[in-house]
């Protein structure tokens, strides 16, 4: 039972027939209105990390400015040097109480937090960069972010609110559907998307589906409950109240969402539409990819495939703006990518390939390791050429986003300093790429969150502890970017 | 102190108020203070306080009652000599000692029976799968076909009333699931069967049980749906329902019908309805009207609470039926229950949800013991591992048998490649089964089994520090504080330094003050399992120091001995494993109120040879679960 994703049941049944609606798993932005009409197609913010950091000497190109002969682990990606950014030096100085090596740096990872700890279960960091961007613009789209890959309860990279870590969908076919439930992928065609006609269609209106039926009666429902638990605790059935009224808007604009795109399926975007190009593992085959992922680097590369075409499906059809996916895992093991030594262990490698200083680590460790990040690269150079050829009306998708490259340590000793990033795309024609800027060491990761904050159009001038670092520079920005 | 303890528990279930015994505030200031400045308050008082324990903001009798888990916690260390540690002068007489154990026994008891602050409760993930499961017929993983996010708390219970928040993310995936659940045994909409992978057979059973009548001359089509809607809400809701109710529910089909659409369609609206519903996803008690006193909770209710405990999902058809005629809370008709759900495969429930999160055996699926070290540790070994430990909590409770079998035994459960890490002859197959332990296995109880050892260790080696922690928290419920933010890991070894052992490292880590008091407690415990590796197989050699004191002056000498300390103290290891269950049970943490609760169950379970059957039946029998009160308002969250 393989189908290819696009034969799924995907035409929404039509008004009266039975509405499953499509979207209702996504997660929520604070707040939700029409979708606004763009002449010009929107800038995406892709992150997409690695687990166990990098090798910096095969990693850091020698010299900063222009990117010339790219160093052994960056070499995948020489097709799109123009289109590229090498950032060095950047590290995150952010405490940690209560947590380990890995916990201590994912949770740094994007939220660039002062402090990250455990406290009696109760995890907390920062709100982290994907987050606040799709606060702040989740509301033009079905999805304000999506959250998917392979992380771990250490591995906690996203969170909405500084003790609310979003979980990541690590199954391709649920994502799929989340996406694609009761809704026909299309390709937006961004230059009719800003007529008087796609404005028309997007205003919201009260929706007469059989979903808004259910609505009413688990809200009439709550309501009345509330009044019988008298003083009981009333929290959890105001909260169940709120979460139904949100749904209750959701239902309307993602009607908005649809109408917008049913005119678009009549007359699309200029691109082919970019399905995956493995079919959806489904159900059980699922989890046996996902075992085996961990064991053999070939279904490994094949997971990765399938969840990176997601990234690139959701950017072009506009399901969201935001998506921060995860990759690699620190306990999968290597056997044909590593070829030295005998160790194929990552987490192993990863120990051994790490000291103090250089000169004491295992150099036949940190070869190991060298391979593994290589073939990383390899798999996300791929991604980015599939972006570069989807064309979105004389500018190409890749010219339309911004992906941060990199990974949740700086190397596999839990270090948290000189971080491999990476920014491949033009942001929209914001960035001047094809450099490596090379800053003082220790200079605050969070400052490059201020930055991609300001490339999504959300003014700030500062994120996480881009201000009150020690080593905190440039006014929390980073000179030579834009 | 039996025929008192057994006494408590009669009044407990007969007389709602029982009357206070305690008046001792006038003799705080004099009587008790003196001690605590003499002996507590130089580490524990508002400077800088150890272990963030501030014993100096108790000013009387009340004051300790609010802060029942704290003072529980001061009673066991002074009960257990480990408080004041002994290198603090002037030491508390045996008297002084005598007289502060017995005031914090008595301060912790409240004077009026009480049930515990009313919770909502929502149905967790695993509830909530299984219910569904139940309730509509077929095996299907909700939770993991929606992606929906797993309540795990990674201290404590994931089923505590006020860590289940309900998001509006959440409220979605239930939406969703709803569908693919009706998907599933309704088929599509548009009436073509669902096109993805499941057991059809299954769902064409579930199908025909939850549509019971059909349409036909005699039946209209509207009466069948009422008919089928009724059963089905009754069931989710898990208590009769209002006509009131049914009419709501029917206005969804009556929708269906004025357009025109197909019957099943009506039905399926009107399930759609039930399964999103707040009376299907939170389970909520009502209040009684102008009650100031607790009640006694109604049939269903008590059904829901004993299904909930003991199955993790709905009461069957049974507990409903015994609670419609009003029977359920006969004595005799609530042991026979419990029994009866206690042999059911549902209980199991209660060894993958209570037993593995308080015995916290999801750790093992973290531990990464390195290739290098360990080339015979698979993932088959580890799910054997695991099997062995939830094999073993889930006869104690199918069987019946005492759980001091969790501290020493002289059998368990292997595989063949268990059998192997272990040293026992004659296991052949992936099956998991009961063998025999001689003396020589060296096994026996949790302490012996390779998971627990191993998921207590780092990569490449045993962390003393981990497992004597791991005892401390688990087997007696007194988990020391977490380190200090300032505390170091150890160093590795730096070049051109003379070699130190493992044991030597620790010991200077330890000397630091602020690492001293709780490292001397957990320390010596791991050190006596020290003769397992960190995988958990024997291992010989001289060169292994397998001896430890503890703060309180017992020494021991490897995994044998610290087993025979453990079983010196299995009363404190019964009070503890009641506490837990009583909290599972509850859904929520321990209260003043409960403490007569816990030692009254304690005591009926030390008599009864410490059957599981027993611990469980006490706690369904028990005061807070039995009652409920109106929510007061000082009731904290």
């Amino acid at each position: 039972m393989m189908n290819a994703p696009i034969s799924r049941r995907s035409m929404l049944r039509g008004a009266g027939a039975m509405l499953a609606l499509p979207f209702l798993e996504a997660m929520l932005p604070s707040r939700l209105g029409a979708a606004t009409g763009e002449a010009k197609p929107p800038v995406r913010l892709g992150i997409f990390t690695v687990t166990g950091g990098t090798v910096h000497e095969s990693w850091r190109p020698k010299e900063a400015g222009s990117l010339s002969k790219l160093p052994s682990i960056l070499e995948p990606l020489d097709g799109v040097k123009k289109d590229m950014l090498v950032l060095s030096g950047l590290s995150h100085g952010g405490r940690s109480e209560g947590l380990n090596g890995h916990e201590h740096c994912g949770y740094l990872h994007l939220t660039g937090a002062p402090l990250v700890k455990k406290d009696k279960g109760k995890r907390y960091a920062g709100v982290s960069v994907d987050q606040a961007v799709a606060r702040a613009i989740g509301d033009q789209t079905l999805f304000s972010s999506l959250e998917f890959g392979a992380t771990n309860h250490e591995t906690m990279y996203s969170w909405r609110t500084p003790d609310t870590p979003v979980p990541y969908e690590s199954n391709p076919r649920l994502l799929f559907e989340r996406m694609f439930r009761g809704r026909k992928p299309v390709v937006p065609n961004w230059h009719r998307r800003h007529t008087a006609e796609a404005a028309q269609v997007r205003k919201l209106s009260r929706s007469d589906s059989y979903e808004q039926s259910v609505v009413d009666l688990v809200l009439e429902d709550a309501r009345s409950l509330q009044k019988n638990v008298g003083k009981a605790d009333q929290r959890r059935v105001d909260q169940y109240l709120q979460g139904v009224r949100a749904i209750e808007t959701r239902i309307q604009f993602i009607e908005s969402c649809l109408r917008v795109e049913a005119l678009d399926a009549a007359n699309p975007g200029p691109s082919r539409l970019h399905l995956p190009e493995k079919a959806l593992p489904e159900g059980n085959e699922f989890w046996k990819l996902w075992n085996a992922a961990f064991h053999d680097p070939e279904k490994h590369a094949e997971y990765i495939r399938i969840v990176a075409d997601l990234l690139v499906l959701a950017f072009q059809t506009d399901s969201t703006r935001v998506a921060a996916l995860a990759v690699g895992s620190d306990d999968a093991m290597f056997p044909g990518v590593v070829t030295v030594g005998y160790e194929r262990h990552c987490h192993t490698l990863e120990h051994r390939g790490n000291a103090g200083r250089v000169e004491d680590a295992d150099p036949i460790a940190r070869e190991a390791l060298r391979q593994i990040h290589s073939w990383y690269t390899e798999l996300f150079a791929e991604m980015v050429q599939k972006m570069k050829q989807i064309d979105e009306g004389g500018s190409t998708l890749l010219d339309n986003s911004v992906i941060l490259y990199t990974s949740y340590m700086a190397d596999g000793g839990h270090g948290t300093r000189n971080y491999p990033v990476a920014l491949v795309g033009q942001a929209g024609g914001k960035l001047k790429t094809g450099k490596h800027l090379a800053y003082k060491e220790r200079t605050p990761m969070s400052n490059l969150f201020v930055e991609v904050m300001n490339l999504m159009g959300v003014r700030t001038d500062k994120f996480g502890d881009s201000d009150t670092a020690e080593q905190r520079a440039h006014e929390g920005r980073l000179p030579g970017l834009i | 102190m039996r025929a008192f303890g057994c006494s408590l528990i009669l009044a407990s279930v007969l007389v709602f108020c029982v009357s206070s015994a305690h008046g001792a505030d006038a003799g705080f200031a004099k009587e008790i203070q003196p001690l605590l400045a003499a002996h507590c308050i130089r580490c524990h008082g508002a400077e800088k306080p150890r272990g963030n324990v501030n014993l100096a903001v108790f000013t009387d009798d009340k004051s300790v009652a609010k802060q029942p888990k704290l003072w529980r916690r001061v009673l066991k260390q002074l009960e257990t000599r480990e408080m004041p540690p002994e290198d603090e002068k002037p030491q508390p007489t045996a008297e002084e000692r005598q007289r502060l154990v017995a005031w914090i026994k008595q301060a912790l008891i409240v004077g009026k029976a009480d049930p515990g602050p009313a919770v909502v409760r929502r149905l967790n993930r695993t509830q909530y799968e299984r219910t569904i499961r139940d309730l509509v017929g077929i095996d299907f993983n909700s939770g993991d076909a929606v992606g929906m996010p797993n309540d795990t708390n990674s201290e404590g219970f994931d089923n505590l009333a006020n860590g289940l928040d309900v998001s509006p993310a959440l409220l979605e995936k239930y939406l969703v699931a709803a569908d693919k659940v009706l998907d599933r045994v309704l088929g599509l909409p548009d009436g073509t069967p669902s096109k993805e992978n499941f057991n059809r057979p299954q769902a064409k059973q579930a199908c025909d049980k939850l549509l019971y009548v059909k349409p036909s001359d005699k039946l209209p089509k509207r009466e069948a749906a009422q008919q089928i809607i009724h059963s089905f809400a009754r069931r989710a809701f898990r208590r009769p329902v209002s006509a009131a109710e049914i009419d709501r529910l029917m206005a969804l089909y009556d929708l269906t019908e004025k357009r025109g659409d197909r019957y099943e369609n009506g039905i399926r609206l009107m399930f759609k309805a039930v399964l999103v519903s707040p009376r299907f996803l939170l389970r909520v008690e009502q209040d009684r009207d102008g009650a100031a006193e607790s009640y006694v909770v109604n049939d269903h209710e008590l059904a829901v609470r004993l299904s909930y405990f003991l199955w993790s999902t709905m009461p069957d058809e049974r507990l409903l039926q015994l609670a419609d005629d009003g029977k359920l809370a006969y004595p005799d008709v609530l042991e026979q229950q419990v029994r009866r759900m206690l042999k059911d495969p549902k209980a199991r429930a209660l060894t993958d949800n209570f037993g593995v999160q308080w015995l916290q055996l999801r750790k093992l699926n973290d531990a990464r013991p390195s290739q290098e070290f360990f080339p015979t540790f698979t993932n088959g070994l580890r799910n054997a591992m695991r099997e062995e430990a939830t094999i073993f909590f889930d006869k104690l409770r199918e069987e019946d048998k005492s759980v001091l079998h969790l501290l020493d035994a002289d059998y368990t459960y292997v595989n063949e490649e268990l059998a192997r890490h272990y040293g026992i002859a004659d296991v052949k197959g992936n099956q998991m089964r009961r063998v025999e332990l001689k003396p020589e296995h060296r096994r026996g109880g949790l302490l012996g089994m390779a998971g627990i050892l191993t998921m207590t260790s780092h990569t490449s080696r045993t962390s003393p520090t981990l497992r004597g922690k791991w005892v401390l928290d688990v087997i007696f419920g007194t988990p020391p504080p977490p380190p200090p933010a300032d505390a170091g890991l150890l160093k590795e070894q730096k070049k051109g330094e003379a070699p130190k052992t493992f044991r030597e490292l620790m010991a200077q880590h330890a000397t630091q003050n602020t690492c001293a008091a709780c490292h001397r407690k957990m320390d010596p415990l791991g050190y006596a399992l020290d003769r397992f590796d960190a995988v958990g197989r024997w291992r010989e050699g001289s060169d292994l120091d397998t001896s430890g004191q503890l703060p309180t002056g017992e020494k021991f000498n490897g995994p044998r001995e610290l087993k025979q300390l453990v079983l010196q103290r299995q009363d404190a290891f019964a009070q503890n494993l009641t506490e837990q269950l009583l909290v599972y049970a509850l859904g929520r943490e321990l209260q003043p109120c409960d403490e007569n609760t816990v030692r009254d169950i304690a005591a009926e379970l030390k008599k009864n040879d410490h059957r599981f059957g027993t611990l469980v039946l006490e706690i369904v029998k028990s005061y807070p679960l039995r009652h409920r009160r109106n929510r007061a308002a000082d009731d904290l969250e």
